[in-house]
């Protein structure tokens, strides 16, 4: 796979037009490669513009592409949930994977909850592949490189990233470090927790009403960025109507990036950027317009009427 | 397990401390007009997202039974041909059994258990020990004052749980819930095979298997109102794993879920203390958790009713 073609197949999924199987499990075994090298905690220098949520919005993607500039250009962090829910989670993926591979070292993605097989069996992924494919082989490469991500990432020391929140089970950077990450991610313990928690006003710890990871509160925040050293906890995992939000006295972020989330919430969305200094500008961003792209058909199960 | 009154003591002190009329005075009651459609009356259990209601007339507060799914999914199933979709099933005439036409008063249960609202809650605890999910609160003189489900008890359990330190503390193996297996249907078996063994079986919810026999979700009877809501009635011979993905996409949208996507299935360790599982339950607002280790083989169930067993004072 040479750089050209790699370029050839970015602009191909630009297109939205998915690769052929045989390409797809190229380009899978190259990110392999590349992730294998990369650490739980990936370091990142800013500037750098953060990312949430994507669940296959593809010309959502686009769009925040726009608004943030291309890569190589603009350094990315992509926080997981690339995949499920919406119409494009195939056409989503392989772009990022793609911009990954091509520039390694400008973007970086890592894990989020539904980087899983049995997340992606639920919630839409599993079943895109098998329509657009005829074969369950792209999933399984996809899922495949789901094991190989990273968990967080941690910006110039100070901003730690991580899809979900915190876990009861961790208390220092170190002991994410230390998690054999190369696995489909557990229903529980704390690599569970890192892709599932939610920030919450409670006290201390709660049982989270998803059915896994917990809800964790402002004192839990607080202690976790003093032993770390960190300003800053951004993180994704949750619809925000207004595409951002600050909480816990600004020590923690939510972005979300996948605008009218499932076609039907209305809400916007967002991508922070940090500068050299890590001060921070978010950047709000609608969904794309209708025209010009490929609307699928609704695909109305046949209802029987009364 | 039975456990002796020592280790129940504080439990059946809380449980002497209310009345199930002190109890029910906190919750906004839904109620059903005895005249109000079938259809009528699912809409009101799903937009308030509720199991169940009281069918009451009105005029003469009197209550005339319970509306739940189950009574719903019992007068539909009947009718409804097991393993092939039907081609040319007259949905309609179907239908017209439990559809906008019909007054809700003639499927009601109409056999129900009741207390006094000067019981305390030893009685609803011991009823809800022995699977009854819910029992009305009728006055003396037959003034229905409202319904006390198992879900409200266990919320009052939990509110609790500080008082709480002994039994609560123990963990599920130890109190016996670790039974080896469960009962469970295949993962590409259909949603009207499953929802047949419920009503067959008289239970609420049955596991989902995959071939490896780990769990991958539930089917409940209440996720009837899936199909009932969008009426997609081809649902009920759909595979039921397929039909856990519908369900599942459907309900981060509904009532304060705000577009949170829940895990598959709800679980819970053995080792866990009964504690944390009363904690899970009501966070999770379910009446269930399977009881898992690492290899998501299911080894048991920990359900209100079991804890309600558990916890009803010795005779």
């Amino acid at each position: 796979m040479s750089i050209e073609e790699l370029d050839k197949w970015i602009e191909q999924l630009k297109r939205c037009e998915y690769l052929t199987e045989a390409e797809v499990k190229v380009l899978c075994n190259r990110a392999r490669e590349i992730l294998v090298e990369e650490s739980n905690i990936q370091k990142i220098e800013a500037p750098v513009t953060i990312a949430g949520d994507i669940h296959g919005q593809f010309y959502d993607l686009l769009e925040l592409l726009k608004v943030g500039g291309p890569p190589p250009e603009t350094r990315y962090l992509f926080m997981g949930d690339f995949v499920d829910r919406g119409f494009y989670s195939v056409e989503t993926f392989l772009l990022l994977l793609a911009m990954k591979v091509r520039w390694p070292d400008q973007v970086t993605l890592i894990r989020g909850n539904h980087e899983s097989r049995q997340i992606t069996q639920v919630y839409g992924f599993y079943d895109e592949c098998v329509r657009k494919y005829g074969t369950v082989n792209v999933w399984r490469y996809c899922t495949e490189v789901f094991d190989y991500l990273s968990l967080g990432a941690l910006i110039n020391g100070k901003v730690f990233c991580v899809h979900g929140g915190l876990s009861p089970s961790i208390n220092t950077l170190d002991e994410i470090r230390a998690i054999d990450r190369k696995q489909e991610v557990p229903h529980d313990g704390a690599m569970c927790d890192l892709m599932w928690s939610d920030p919450e006003e409670v006290d201390g710890w709660a049982w989270s009403p998803r059915g896994a990871g917990y809800l964790f509160g402002e004192e839990i925040v607080k202690r976790f960025n003093h032993a770390n050293g960190l300003e800053l906890i951004a993180r994704a995992h949750q619809l925000v109507m207004e595409g951002y939000k600050l909480m816990f006295h600004d020590s923690l972020v939510t972005v979300w990036s996948a605008p009218n989330y499932c076609y039907r919430c209305g809400n916007v969305a967002a991508v922070l950027g940090l500068d050299a200094n890590l001060q921070k500008k978010f950047t709000v961003f609608n969904a794309a317009p209708q025209d010009g792209r490929n609307v699928p058909s609704k695909r109305l199960a046949p209802e029987y009427f009364l | 397990m039975v456990l002796s009154e020592d280790d129940v003591r504080a439990e059946t002190e809380l449980w002497s401390s209310m009345t199930c009329g002190e109890l029910i005075k906190q919750q906004n009651a839904i109620v059903i007009n005895a005249d109000e459609s079938v259809e009528g009356a699912c809409e009101i259990l799903l937009k308030n997202n509720i199991l169940s209601a009281p069918v009451e007339n009105l005029e003469k507060k009197q209550l005339i039974g319970v509306f739940t799914y189950r009574t719903l999914v019992e007068s539909l199933v009947a009718k409804l041909p097991q393993n092939k979709r039907p081609q040319e099933l007259n949905m309609s005439d179907l239908l017209h059994s439990v559809g906008p036409k019909v007054p809700v008063a003639t499927i009601v249960e109409r056999t129900f258990s009741s207390v006094l609202p000067s019981d305390t809650l030893t009685m609803p605890v011991r009823q809800f020990g022995n699977r009854i999910h819910r029992t009305a609160v009728v006055a003396e003189h037959g003034e229905f004052e409202g319904m006390l489900s198992q879900g409200l008890l266990l919320g009052f359990l939990q509110a609790n749980l500080p008082k709480l330190k002994g039994v609560m503390s123990r963990s599920l193996k130890d109190l016996g819930m670790v039974k080896g297996t469960v009962l469970a249907v295949a993962h590409d078996s259909l949603v009207i095979e499953g929802v047949k063994l419920l009503l067959q079986k008289n239970i609420s919810s049955v596991a989902i298997t995959n071939a490896r026999n780990a769990i991958i979700g539930a089917l409940s009877l209440s996720d009837v109102k899936w199909i009932l809501r969008k009426r997609h009635y081809h649902f009920f011979w759909l595979e039921v794993d397929k039909f856990l993905g519908h369900v599942k996409r459907e309900e981060a949208f509904s009532s304060d879920n705000q577009a949170r996507d829940t895990y598959p299935v709800f679980t819970v360790g053995s080792s866990r203390s009964l504690g944390e599982a009363v904690e899970k339950l009501v966070a999770l607002r379910t009446h269930r958790l399977w009881i898992v280790e690492n290899s998501m083989s299911p080894s048991g169930v920990i359900s209100i009713t079991d804890i309600m067993k558990l916890l009803t004072p010795p005779e």
